[in-house]
């Protein structure tokens, strides 16, 4: 059985494989509710950027994406996309593609266009081409933000930007989640996730290994550093993920009563794990079932 | 949309015109030395062999070259350096439409924004306006440029072959739209596209084929010869490109990105 959640963007039981053989996407079922900046976090290969050409109905696949309620077919007038290639018209300079993108698509704002492209300082009369790709991505970015949608789907939005121009394009991903806008987006750099996203999920293989908030994480889940002796006398109960470097041995559970008996063990370490910690063992770790 | 697929071919169009241009003032331009330069020719055609004057063909048409100011400027201009040139035109114009835009990634953008029918029409529009307009412009300011030059020259022909031509192009242009969307660069099409228009007229040369040689009906023959359109080669031209465009279409709306 699958979600059955009408707002929002929801993937039920999403399957993609390519014709290698790859399973990129298996059996994926998410709910991104209205109005939050959920965050997709995965290894390379881990199925994130499959699962929006999915959504975005660039490659077919199993099972239904549902963006409030309807297909994506009926929505596109309401979404926006960023690639992770953000390749634009090189031929085009700036002055150009303004001309353009007013003329091509009824939602997009021409001032608010020209004062993202002023306070990203591109160059208004050079051919993109010359572009480099920090302002290839500040371009693509000032594109959809100036674009009127309800959802934006940002793959790796802040790609070959500097820290300063990274910390200016969050500040604008949060503001669209303000002003009621709901963004999807998938990124490799951890602190920006935990600094952004009010949602996030990890992806592995093309499943789902957790979806939630930062907070229920937090709550939910403890880190635990055994020494390897110290480790070899337990029981790894079911659930928890296991990860060994040197002579420790790190464990993510979230088994409640494994955290009990460990919080009272002057043996081992206990820590609420932070979102970097969290990505690496369930990524890194085995995972006993 | 259909801007902004008029602003991604400008360039190429522009070099089409001019080239087009240049070409037409220089075929009206050799119109009082043809005779002059088909002496020449005609005496070196005697003296080949015999399977080679069989290749050249009727020689009469030859005379008739330098005597008839029509015939000269259809065979020259619409029959040879605009008919020949026109499939190539259309390849230029047209591989690009879609696997530049795919090698490219640039497709996202329009496929994120619009139904993939509308990019779709609206690609075959601008860039089949494009063409067309091309096409119609040089081959009745062919006449008029004649007329000018204070040759007699009349349109009725130049018109009739404009069809053929249109429906030719029509059948390219479907080819070319196919190869475009089933590649995902722009190398693989081109390269087929210059062998389909390579291979047509080969295939053509064998006695049982020579059907398959579309050049004769895209250069006017059967206008010249006849005085009328052949209509059953126009209704398999305009069957055959729309039949390549459908599939394209079909392939573009079912494809992977």
């Amino acid at each position: 059985m699958g979600i059955h959640l009408e707002k929002g963007l929801l993937f039920d039981r999403v399957k993609k494989t390519y014709r290698n053989g790859v399973k990129a996407v298996d059996g994926l079922t998410l709910n991104i509710p209205k109005g939050c900046v959920h965050a997709f976090l995965g290894p390379n290969g881990a199925g994130k950027t499959t699962s929006l050409k999915a959504a975005l109905g660039f490659i077919s696949y199993g099972g239904t994406v549902s963006w409030d309620g309807k297909p994506v077919e009926a929505m596109r007038h309401d979404i926006v996309f960023v690639p992770e290639e953000k390749r634009f018209y090189e031929h085009w300079t700036l002055v150009e593609t303004l001309r353009i993108c007013s003329k091509l698509d009824k939602r997009f704002s021409l001032q608010r266009a020209r004062e993202y492209f002023d306070f990203f300082e591109l160059p208004m009369k050079k051919r993109i081409r010359g572009f480099s790709l920090g302002m290839k991505t500040s371009l693509y970015l000032s594109l959809a933000f100036s674009t009127e949608a309800g959802f934006l789907i940002l793959d790796e939005p802040t790609s070959g930007l500097d820290p300063i121009k990274r910390d200016d394009v969050l500040e604008i991903i949060r503001r669209q989640v303000i002003d009621g806008k709901t963004v999807l987006y998938t990124s490799h750099i951890i602190p920006e996730v935990e600094r952004i996203a009010d949602t996030f999920s990890i992806l592995q293989h093309g499943t789902l290994v957790y979806n939630g908030t930062l907070d229920e994480l937090k709550e939910r889940f403890r880190v635990f550093t055994f020494s390897m002796e110290e480790w070899g006398r337990e029981e790894a109960p079911k659930g928890v993920i296991v990860t060994e470097q040197r002579d420790q041995v790190t464990v993510l559970t979230d088994n409640e009563q494994a955290i009990s008996a460990w919080n009272k063990k002057k043996e081992c370490f206990s820590e609420i794990p932070t979102l970097d910690t969290f990505f690496q063992l369930t990524i890194r770790g085995k995972r006993y079932v | 949309m259909y801007s902004k697929e008029i602003l991604d071919i400008r360039w190429r169009l522009l070099v089409f015109f001019i080239l087009f241009g240049i070409l037409l003032v220089g075929t009206i331009a050799l119109r009082p030395f043809v005779g002059e330069l088909l002496g020449i020719s005609s005496r070196e055609i005697d003296e080949l062999p015999e399977f080679v004057r069989k290749i050249v063909g009727d020689l009469s048409a030859l005379n008739r070259l330098e005597t008839d100011d029509e015939y000269y400027l259809y065979s020259q201009w619409q029959g040879k350096n605009m008919g020949q040139f026109l499939p190539i035109c259309a390849l230029l114009l047209v591989i690009p439409l879609f696997c530049r835009e795919e090698e490219k990634k640039t497709l996202y953008f329009l496929l994120a924004r619009f139904p993939r029918r509308k990019i779709f029409w609206s690609k075959i529009a601008a860039s089949f306006s494009a063409i067309l307009s091309l096409l119609v412009i040089f081959a009745l300011a062919a006449p008029a440029m004649m007329n000018l030059a204070g040759f007699s020259v009349g349109f009725q022909n130049s018109f009739l072959i404009l069809v053929q031509q249109v429906l030719a192009l029509w059948f390219f242009f479907g080819f070319f739209v196919f190869l475009s969307v089933v590649f995902r660069d722009q190398l693989k099409p081109i390269l087929w596209g210059i062998l389909f228009v390579l291979a047509l007229p080969m295939a053509g040369l064998l006695p049982r084929f020579s059907w398959i040689n579309p050049y004769p009906y895209l250069c006017g023959v059967s206008v010249l010869n006849t005085g009328g359109i052949d209509w059953a080669y126009s209704f398999g031209m305009m069957i055959i490109g729309a039949a390549f465009l459908g599939i394209a279409a079909i392939l573009f709306e079912k494809k992977e990105f």
